[in-house]
This record gives C-alpha cells, sequence and structure tokens, in this order.
C-alpha cells in the first residue's frame, strides 16, 4: 500500500488530541459534599469494570477515527505487487479499457436485458466514475481514435457513440495498437483490461501468432508496470437463432437457400414472419438440427411478385441475425462508380455498393469526373459539396438515364485536437425506407445491396 | 433565610400550623397518659365511650354496677367505658454530618422546621413533647412535657443545634426506645442513609417497647434524581473517603440501589406496623406534612 499524498500522514499526530482531551477531562472536575456515599459506592463498585471498557472503547474509537480520516486523507493506494506500506508518493496507474465492438457482442449478457456491449460499456464507465484519480482510456476494435473517459459522461450517449456493428473485431491488432500509444505516451504504469465474448475469430490466433506473441514480449518487459486482465463476458444460456442465406451446390442443381442455424438440438417449429412489398404473414419453419436448409422455393407462394422480402425470426438472446433482407436481384448488376471528397469515406461506399460475386465499384475524385468516365456506369454514389449538383457532367449523367445518389460533403471545421463534434455534425447513413427515395422503385428489376442498411444502420463515425 | 438572621420562633411554619391546627392528631395505638386527652387510653375511664361488660367482683364500687342487666339476668355485672388520655410525643432529629447536605435547604434546617411545627401542633392539643439529639455528640436529651414553655426550651434547642454529630444515629434511638418508660409516639426524623437493617432493628426494639414509631426521611431532590452531568468527586460529609466518577456512567445503579434502599425501610416499616414518610426538602412543609397528618387523622385503631 502506498499513499498519493504522503505528507498528510504527518496528521497521524493528531490522535493524541483526544487523548489529552480525556486526562484533561479527567483533571476538570467538580467537588460536591455528599450524604448518599452508600449508594455511589455500591453503584461504582457494579459499574467500574464496565465504565472502564466503556471509556477505553470510546478513547480507541476516537483515535481510530482521527488515524481514519488521515489515511484517508493521504489517499491510500493497494496493488498486489507492491510491499506492504510504503510512504512513497505513488502514480495511479493509467486504466486502458479495449472494448470488443464485434457483431456477437450484440447477444443478450447472460440473464440480463442487456448485449455484452452494453454490460461492457457501463462496466468500462464505472471505472471512470470509481477512479476519479486515474484516467482512463477506451480503445475499441473498430480502429477509432483512443477516447478519454471522465465521470460525467453519460451512459446514454457512449452507448450512442459504441452502437452495434456487424463486424469482425481484431483483438490482438488492437491490444497491439494499445501497447504503441502506451509506448508513445510514455506511460509507465497500465492497466489493460479487455472486455470481450473471447470468440475464437476475435484473436484468430493462426493470422495473428506473430501479434501476440509481439504482444507477450512486451508485457515481459514491462513486467510490474503494464498489466493486462481480460473480462470474459459469457453471453446468455437462451435458446440463439440466426438466419444466413447459403448456396446449395450439387452436381446439377444450385440454388440459394435459406440456413436457420441454432444453438440446440431440440426439435420445433419456429414461427418465421415473412415481409414482403405486398403483405406480410407467418410461415412455420420445422427444425431438429442446429443447421436446417430451406430452399427458397418453400418461401415462393408466400412471396409471390414481391421485389423485395424480409424473413424475421421471434426475438431471442440476439437480435442482430434475426432478419434476412432479400431483393430480386437482375443478372447483369448495376455498375457504378464512386466519386467523393474524401478518399476514405469513398472507400467505404465502395465497400457498401460491393454486390455478390463483384468486385468493389471504382473510386474517382469528384473533382476528375468527365463524361468519358461517366458513360460506361448507371449509379454515381457522389459525396462533396452541393455545388457538384449543378456541373454540367452530372447534369448530363443524370439526364440520360443515370442513377445519382448525393451524400454531404465534409465540412471542415478546424477544431481543437480532441474536440469531438455533434451528433447532427457526423457523417451518417440512417435508416434506409424501401417506398422512398432513389432506391425505392425496384420495378425494373435494377437493385442494390443497401438493403441491410435498415436493420444495421452503419455509421462512419467521427471524421466524416 | 441565614440561621444566624432566625429566631427560634420562625422554626414554627405559620401555612402548616394555620393549615392542620384543626386536625387533631391522634395515634392508632393505645397511650399512657397521665391526664385525660384526646388518645385512647389502654385503661378503662369514664368517657361516654362503651368498652365492655365486666363480672362484679366484691369489694368495687356498687355505683358501676348495670342495673338494667341485673334485672333482666339476675347477675351483677359492671359496665365499663374507655378511657381518653394525653400523648407523649418524643422527636429524635438526626445530627449526623449528613443533614448538612441540601441544596438551597440543608436537610437538618428542614428537620428542625418540622419538630419545631408538630411540636407547636401537639402542644396545642395538650400532649406533652420532648425532644432527642439523635447521634450529636453533646446528647440533648429532654422528657415529654406538656407545660406551654415546653416549646420554647424545643425551640432554643433547636436553634443551638448543629449537625456536626459522629456517634452512631442508630444507637441513639436504641438509647430513645429505652430511655421512654411510658409507650409513647417516636417521630424519628432524618435521612435514614444509614444500614436499612440496623435502622429496622432499632425500629424493632422501639415497638417492642410499645411506642407508636413515625420515620420521616428527609432528602434533598439531588440525592432523589441524581441529575448531575460532568465527572464530579463526591466528598462525603461523614469523613469517608471521597470519589471521583462520571454520574451518567453511574446513575442507573445509583437510582437502582437508592429504591432498593427506600424499599427494604418501607417494608420493614409495614411489618412493624410503623409509619414511613418520604419528605423532599424542596416541597414546602404544609404540602410535606400533609401526608402524616392525614393518615393521623384518620387511622383506625390498632
Amino acid at each position: 500500500m502506498s499513499f498519493l499524498q504522503p505528507l498528510a500522514l504527518l496528521g497521524l499526530g493528531l490522535v493524541v488530541f483526544p487523548i489529552i482531551i480525556h486526562l484533561l477531562n479527567l483533571l476538570r472536575h467538580r467537588r460536591l459534599n455528599w450524604a448518599a456515599m452508600r449508594f455511589l459506592i455500591q453503584a461504582k463498585k457494579r459499574t467500574s469494570r464496565f465504565s472502564k471498557l466503556r471509556h477505553w472503547l470510546a478513547l480507541l474509537c476516537r483515535a481510530l477515527a482521527l488515524a481514519c480520516m488521515t489515511i484517508s486523507l493521504a489517499r491510500p493506494i493497494y496493488e498486489g505487487d507492491q510491499a506492504w506500506l510504503s510512504f512513497s508518493t505513488s502514480v495511479p496507474p493509467t486504466i486502458v479499457c479495449v472494448l470488443d465492438r464485434s457483431a456477437s457482442m450484440e447477444r443478450r449478457f447472460d440473464n440480463s436485458k442487456l448485449s455484452i456491449r452494453q454490460e461492457a460499456i457501463r462496466r468500462i464507465l464505472s471505472h471512470a466514475r470509481e477512479n476519479k484519480d486515474q484516467r482512463v482510456i477506451v480503445f475499441e476494435t473498430t480502429g477509432s481514435p483512443p477516447l478519454f473517459l471522465n465521470d460525467k459522461i453519460k451512459l446514454e450517449s457512449i452507448e450512442e457513440f459504441w452502437r452495434a456493428t456487424d463486424t469482425a473485431a481484431n483483438l490482438p491488432g488492437t491490444l497491439a495498437k494499445v501497447f504503441r500509444w502506451l509506448d508513445e505516451e510514455s506511460i509507465e504504469r497500465a492497466q489493460v483490461i479487455v472486455y470481450s465474448d473471447m470468440q475464437e475469430n476475435t484473436f484468430e490466433l493462426n493470422k495473428n501468432r506473430m501479434i501476440m506473441e509481439g504482444i507477450g514480449r512486451i508485457m515481459e518487459q514491462r513486467k510490474g508496470a503494464w498489466k493486462m486482465s481480460f473480462r470474459h463476458l459469457q453471453p446468455s444460456a437462451n435458446p440463439n437463432r440466426a438466419l444466413f442465406i447459403q448456396q446449395i451446390e450439387d452436381s446439377s442443381y444450385s440454388e440459394p437457400a435459406v440456413l436457420l442455424q441454432k444453438n440446440s438440438t431440440v426439435e420445433e417449429v419456429i414461427s418465421v414472419k415473412i415481409e414482403t412489398s405486398a403483405n406480410s404473414h407467418h410461415q412455420d419453419l420445422k427444425t431438429s438440427s442446429t443447421k436446417t436448409l430451406f430452399p427458397l422455393s418453400d418461401f415462393s407462394q408466400a412471396v409471390g411478385a414481391a421485389d423485395w422480402v424480409r424473413l424475421t425470426l421471434p426475438n431471442d438472446a440476439c437480435l442482430s441475425d434475426n432478419s434476412l433482407y432479400l431483393t430480386k436481384e437482375s443478372p447483369a448488376s448495376v455498375s457504378c462508380l464512386v466519386a467523393c471528397e474524401e478518399r476514405s469515406i469513398g472507400e467505404t461506399l465502395s465497400a457498401a455498393a460491393i454486390s455478390e460475386n463483384e468486385n468493389a465499384p471504382p473510386i474517382t475524385d469528384f473533382n476528375s469526373l468527365d463524361h468519358s468516365s461517366l458513360n460506361q456506369f448507371e449509379l454515381l454514389l457522389l459525396q462533396g459539396p452541393e455545388s457538384l449538383l449543378s456541373n454540367a457532367t452530372i447534369q448530363d449523367f443524370v439526364f440520360k438515364g443515370g442513377f445519382l445518389l448525393k451524400l454531404p460533403g465534409v465540412e471542415k471545421k478546424n477544431l481543437p485536437e480532441g474536440q469531438i463534434l455533434p451528433d447532427e455534425n457526423f457523417f451518417k447513413i440512417s435508416h434506409w425506407n424501401q417506398n422512398q427515395g432513389i432506391l425505392a422503385n425496384a420495378s425494373s428489376g435494377q437493385s442494390l445491396p443497401f438493403a441491410f442498411l435498415k436493420d444495421r444502420k452503419r455509421e462512419i463515425p467521427m471524421k466524416g | 433565610m441565614s440561621q444566624g438572621s432566625l429566631i427560634p420562633y420562625d422554626y414554627i411554619d405559620r401555612i402548616a400550623v394555620t393549615k392542620f391546627s384543626g386536625d387533631p392528631l391522634t395515634s392508632p395505638f393505645a397511650m399512657e397518659g397521665k391526664v385525660s386527652g384526646h388518645h385512647r387510653s389502654n385503661h378503662k375511664g369514664s368517657s361516654v365511650e362503651f368498652a365492655e361488660y365486666r363480672e362484679y367482683t366484691s369489694g368495687e364500687d356498687p355505683r358501676r354496677l348495670d342495673w338494667r342487666v341485673m334485672a333482666r339476668t339476675d347477675r351483677l355485672y359492671l359496665k365499663e367505658f374507655e378511657a381518653e388520655t394525653n400523648l407523649r410525643c418524643h422527636f429524635g432529629l438526626d445530627c449526623s454530618r449528613s443533614m448538612n447536605f441540601g441544596e438551597k435547604t440543608s436537610k437538618f434546617e428542614f428537620g428542625k422546621r418540622i419538630v419545631a411545627t408538630l411540636a407547636y401542633l401537639l402542644l396545642g392539643q395538650g400532649d406533652a413533647v420532648g425532644l432527642d439529639l439523635l447521634g450529636s455528640s453533646k446528647p440533648d436529651c429532654m422528657d415529654a412535657k406538656r407545660s406551654p414553655s415546653q416549646l420554647r426550651t424545643i425551640l432554643e434547642i433547636l436553634h443551638r443545634s448543629k449537625a456536626r454529630g459522629k456517634s452512631n444515629f442508630v444507637q441513639s434511638i436504641h438509647h430513645l426506645a429505652d430511655s421512654s418508660k411510658r409507650r409513647a409516639m417516636l417521630i424519628i426524623v432524618s435521612d435514614f442513609l444509614e444500614d436499612p437493617m440496623a435502622i429496622l432493628k432499632a425500629i424493632h426494639h422501639c415497638r417492642e417497647r410499645k411506642h407508636d414509631v413515625v420515620l420521616m426521611q428527609v432528602l434533598d431532590r439531588q440525592e432523589m434524581d441524581f441529575s448531575f452531568v460532568r465527572p464530579t468527586r463526591f466528598v462525603d460529609l461523614e469523613g469517608g473517603p471521597s470519589l471521583l466518577t462520571d454520574p451518567n456512567v453511574i446513575r442507573e445503579e445509583y437510582l437502582k440501589q437508592f429504591k432498593e434502599h427506600l424499599a427494604i425501610l418501607r417494608k420493614g416499616c409495614l411489618e412493624t406496623q410503623s409509619s414511613f414518610f418520604s419528605i423532599s426538602t424542596e416541597v414546602s412543609l404544609s404540602d410535606g406534612l400533609n401526608p402524616f397528618i392525614s393518615a393521623r387523622k384518620s387511622s383506625p385503631p390498632r
């Protein structure tokens, strides 16, 4: 145990004050001539043992209260590797929390109503509230910059900031980033706490063996100064089911099918909600194993001539994998071009616009758009300032029947380092309504794989 | 009012005298007096109160024969009546040093006023009154007399007496019991803080001598409540060792001891058909004596 303010321990000398007051009280008394000494002597005899004990206990309590107050003012901290008592000034370790934001963190935590991610965030915030003397920094697996927490941050706002993702996590890479940052910041003492559901694919040890070995070497070098602990957050044992699309391959036959996966082998009939552009109803699916394939033809009667269909399972331990959205896609997919102001946004848009078995759409700078480059594409994903809409090349592209999806440009502000923009300034693709907007009309047989945006609300945080 | 400015007659409480002068002070026991009075005698006499019939024996005065009984039964009977005599009252005032205690009025001064007032009332109804200073180093004992000058003598003795006694208070009660040859009323005014068993033994002795015993305990409010707060060194008025203690710690046990002591005295008095009255010095004398006067006014003969 050591102290942040060891000088305050000098206050332990105050312990003598109750003793002095006690002695002074004994000296300061009144004298009284008294007649009924008989009762006094008897009463004193009977209570003397108890009264002495009470006196000493009161004195001890007063002295202990002062000692406790002094020690608390000295702000003691205890760490397992330190000597039992040390009077040297100590710096509290920096707490670095690593948050796994993989899709599997959306499963329910144990028996609570919270997801594992929400529980992890709650625990991370509790570090900030309980350890006001220590810095609490959070890294998370989507690669955003480290965030410094304080006790004033509200749970709701931080949950909104670290909302659910549909990506996998790369914990070894994130940990390597953490230790690199610790080294760059010259932090002497740190406690790294990893909040994860510890899925195998979160670590991918085969791929990340080198990184993990590097982390091991760092931990060995910084033994005692940097510590790492893992908080394994167990998912709920409640039933969990998921829907995927999978191709049934045979020598003479190939058909896409709906794969219903579950974590039990109990035979059961699951009522699946089928929503189409025309109607909505339920269909029972019988399953008896962990994986059951249902050919799309099973749903043809329910789907009919609808342009899109969404299958939804009843609520279970993880809500994020309960929906499957399917659209009819023409054999020839849409040819798409991404023109953007920021290269990083362009890459994201390009990744989002990848069709099945297709390459990512090309990315170009919006300044270099010309007729020749546009004529070969049917859809233009344009990100940049509003003034671009008056660009003759783009107007010509639209007049000729091309589709244009305009996304706002980056509002450049010279913000000081560390300041966070308000929510409304984030670049965000939010809720997509299949009945509105340029992608609503799919009667032409053309569609884009943006359907999942409705469910996932993919957001690119921070700098748009 | 300091003792120096007092004259002997100031010990008589005028309010109490006014209040109680109409009420006869009687004893529940038969008394042996020399003259006729208000009290029941152990002898037969010539009052109007019928006592009993007794068979006539030769030589007795034939005028006392009940002729009606003789006419009906043809036998000789004497009709006897209760005799009424005066009372001999001995006051015993405790002069031990413990009686000096008192916040406003000392217990000793309060006791003097009790003795003076009751002596005035008893002499007023023709009873004989005497005084003993119990536990005094200079025994000041005077026989019971019914002459009016007796009051002045008693008051002068009270005036010059001081609570500086060193001798045994209980022993003085034994002496008082023996010194009264005839049965009498013994009114003992004290704080009775001695050993209760010794006090009860002395009362038994008095009762064996056929005396009517009245214990008047005079106490200060502080002794009854023990309402001290700060640590205090209690110095024994009787010259014993002093004691430093925190009253808050021992209050409960003190009051328990005090109540037990009173309970023993009350029980002992009940067993010996004696009277016990506890009076606080903070009340007026008329209020303090009221229970005693009421009991004596209405007490049935025993």
